[in-house]
């Protein structure tokens, strides 16, 4: 659905992944190159544009930083990034992070992309295998022959 | 502290309450830190494992090196093979032995590196080599470091080759290092693929500049360019940059150049500038309409000239004591720009009586970082520094960076010596902080001092537009250190007004513990 509010700013209608319905101003939205293309082949017209892999509360923190985005000028870099850093330290817990990982990639936000994927690199640094598997729930699916292969092949980096 | 100040008393209570906060603050963030971590991680529900391939390399390509990287194979199947795949490679040095030693050892892994990295690879956006070519001895010919170095030259080019062969847009980043005399050859393989955008040279004789600018050699992708620790023996410093038409960014420091030596530095395209320990006897001339950024650290030379820097909206301005005057002179020449930064020893020539620092304000300053203690000569000079800055909205203090590793630099004291008795007098003074638009404060490195508090309770007290003060504790061991503590408006406020009961105080305490 097409609104335009008094001061002629188009607005469009995001709908997250459990319905939560987002009102924004075009602008803002076309942050997100994939919703950028849906709005360029008429696909906001006809209602709201629906996410279905974005939750509300993920969508929500995204909104939030399209909008800082937009209406900061390049002069402003300095207090973006303080910004930015305060942003993903909100985010806290690296379960949100990659959530909102996956939101920006789905929505193709270069900007929130780098972001917090340097916040996760930054955490994965310094971490043993086993830790980071234990920060993101991941399996370790190595048989014991296997990871002992890998330790051997790999030796070589870890001196 | 002198007891000549107009509210003695006050600014003492004050000083002494907040410094009592502060060090009870200080314990009670460390422990709710500590106690905050397992809970984080025990909360963990969706994982790095939903993210696709593409993602994740993403997110290893913000890894410091490559060797992160590889080892995160470890983690899982899926996560095995994924380095080989990255469209970087970064190898950072690592500066702990020998240099030759290292350089052996982190030339094997580069090798490995580069080899394990299949045909079909993605091509390279980013090549990062910090390269350290060791130490040559011409005299030697068969000792082992000299037959090192050899093949250490025979290394770079194959690597270069390999970032040049296999990039897929001019996005080749190289910071070379080399620790050598005479026989070195700038790479070839460097000078003739034209798509390097940022190097950086360190210990180098500046005849492998001179290599640069034959003819089609020159690299005129390089937009961003640091010399560091370049002896200039008989070449002119003045053509360094000559050579290189695209800069934007150019660094220079530490190096020797030759006695009357003319530095010009002329270019529509630069933004970025920064000059650092060098003393030379020669001029200095910077013609850079664009310019946005300039650093001037301890950058000495008899004449300095400020041609148009009119673009100029950040400059850090630092010079020993005993060139006050090229200090005045420069920041008068770039008096507008909004944010200075500089350092603060210069308090013989500020206190001395009726001294006039600048023939106007500088009205253009919003923010001032200062490197500065907090003794009551410290704060005084501060005070006379800050009359000319009517504007100011941003305060950011921090201790003086050590120099050079030393006290002494060149010779001279990076802090002013002074005689007793004229310190004696000029101790006597009040002390009146003129901050009619300051809104914010930083301290780094809060050390909890009671010059500290006592310099914190002045700015409270004669800061009227004052909204808030952070005081970041030091970094201690790595990164791990104390939140912030943040002194909100709210607060500053009630400090101000009833500095001294004890009901009072006992509540900003707790205020103090809550905004942590």
């Amino acid at each position: 659905m097409s609104i335009t509010t008094e001061n002629n700013e188009k607005m469009i209608t995001l709908m997250s992944s459990d319905g939560e319905e987002f009102v924004v101003e075009e602008a803002v939205a076309a942050q997100s190159q994939t919703i950028k293309h849906l709005i360029e082949d008429g696909c906001s017209t006809e209602g709201s544009i629906p996410l279905p892999n974005v939750t509300g509360r993920v969508l929500s923190e995204v909104i939030q930083y399209c909008k800082k985005h937009s209406s900061s000028d390049d002069k402003e870099e300095k207090e973006l990034e303080a910004w930015d850093a305060e942003f993903v330290k909100a985010a806290d817990d690296h379960v949100a992070l990659t959530d909102l990982m996956m939101a920006a990639n789905f929505l193709d936000i270069k900007g929130l992309l780098d972001l917090v994927a340097q916040t996760l690199a930054n955490m994965i640094t310094g971490k043993s295998p086993e830790e980071v598997r234990r920060m993101w729930n991941i399996k370790n699916d190595f048989t014991p022959e296997e990871a002992e292969k890998v330790r051997k092949e790999n030796q070589w980096a870890f001196e | 502290m002198a007891a000549v100040d107009p509210q003695p008393t006050k600014i003492n209570r004050l000083a002494l309450s907040l410094f009592k906060c502060l060090s009870q603050f200080k314990s009670a963030t460390s422990i709710s830190s500590a106690t905050s971590t397992p809970t984080a991680t025990a909360t963990a529900t969706s994982s790095l494992s939903d993210l696709p391939d593409d993602v994740l390399l993403h997110i290893l390509g913000f890894l410091p090196s490559i060797k992160e990287a590889i080892q995160a194979s470890l983690i899982s199947r899926r996560w095995r093979n994924l380095w080989l795949r990255l469209p970087q490679l970064l190898f950072p040095a690592t500066h702990n032995r020998r240099l030759w030693d290292m350089d052996r050892k982190s030339a094997l892994f580069i090798h490995r590196a580069l080899a394990l990295r299949p045909p079909q690879s993605p091509q390279l956006h980013k090549f990062y080599l910090q390269h350290v070519c060791g130490y040559q001895d011409g005299g030697y010919q068969n000792s082992r470091p000299y037959q090192e170095s050899l093949q250490r030259k025979r290394d770079l080019e194959s690597w270069i080759s390999y970032a040049i062969n296999n990039q897929s847009d001019a996005l080749v980043l190289l910071e070379l290092h080399f620790s050598t005399f005479n026989c070195f050859e700038f790479p070839a393989a460097l000078t003739n693929a034209n798509v390097v955008k940022s190097l950086k040279i360190t210990l180098c004789e500046c005849r492998l500049l001179g290599r640069l600018s034959l003819g089609s050699a020159r690299i005129k992708s390089l937009t961003s360019l640091s010399l560091d620790k370049i002896t200039f023996g008989n070449y002119r410093a003045d053509e360094i940059l000559s050579l290189f038409d695209n800069l934007i960014s150019f660094s220079f420091e530490d190096s020797f150049l030759h006695d009357n030596s003319v530095v010009k530095i002329h270019s529509l395209k630069l933004k970025e500038l920064n000059l650092g320990f060098i003393r030379c006897s020669g001029s200095l001339e910077i013609d850079c309409p664009n310019l946005t950024s300039l650093v001037m650290n301890y950058y000495y030379a008899k004449e300095i000239h400020f041609k148009d820097v009119s673009s100029l909206v950040e400059a850090r301005v630092c010079f020993l004591p005993i060139h006050f005057e090229k200090w005045r002179m420069v920041v008068n020449s770039i008096s507008h720009v909004k944010h200075l930064a500089t350092r603060n020893n210069f308090e013989i020539e500020f206190l001395q009586p009726n001294h006039v620092l600048f023939g106007s304000p500088l009205c253009n300053v919003k923010q001032l970082e200062i490197q500065t203690g907090y003794s009551k000569v410290k704060v005084l000079a501060m005070a006379s520094l800050l009359v000319f800055l009517p504007n100011l909205e941003t305060l950011i203090l921090q201790p003086p960076l050590i120099i050079g590793n030393k006290k002494y630099y060149y010779g001279y004291s990076a802090e002013p010596e002074w005689e007793e008795s004229k310190r004696v007098a000029a101790m006597e003074r009040p002390i009146l902080l003129q901050l009619p638009s300051l809104k914010f404060v930083k301290i780094k490195d809060f050390k909890q001092t009671m010059e500290e508090a006592i310099f914190i309770s002045y700015l409270i007290l004669h800061g009227d537009a004052l909204e808030k003060i952070l005081l970041v504790h030091p970094l201690v061991e790595g990164n791990s250190t104390a939140k912030p503590v943040v002194l909100d408006e709210r607060l500053i406020n009630k400090l101000r007004a009833l500095p001294c009961q004890k009901k009072e105080k006992k509540e900003s305490k707790n205020q103090l513990r809550v905004l942590g």
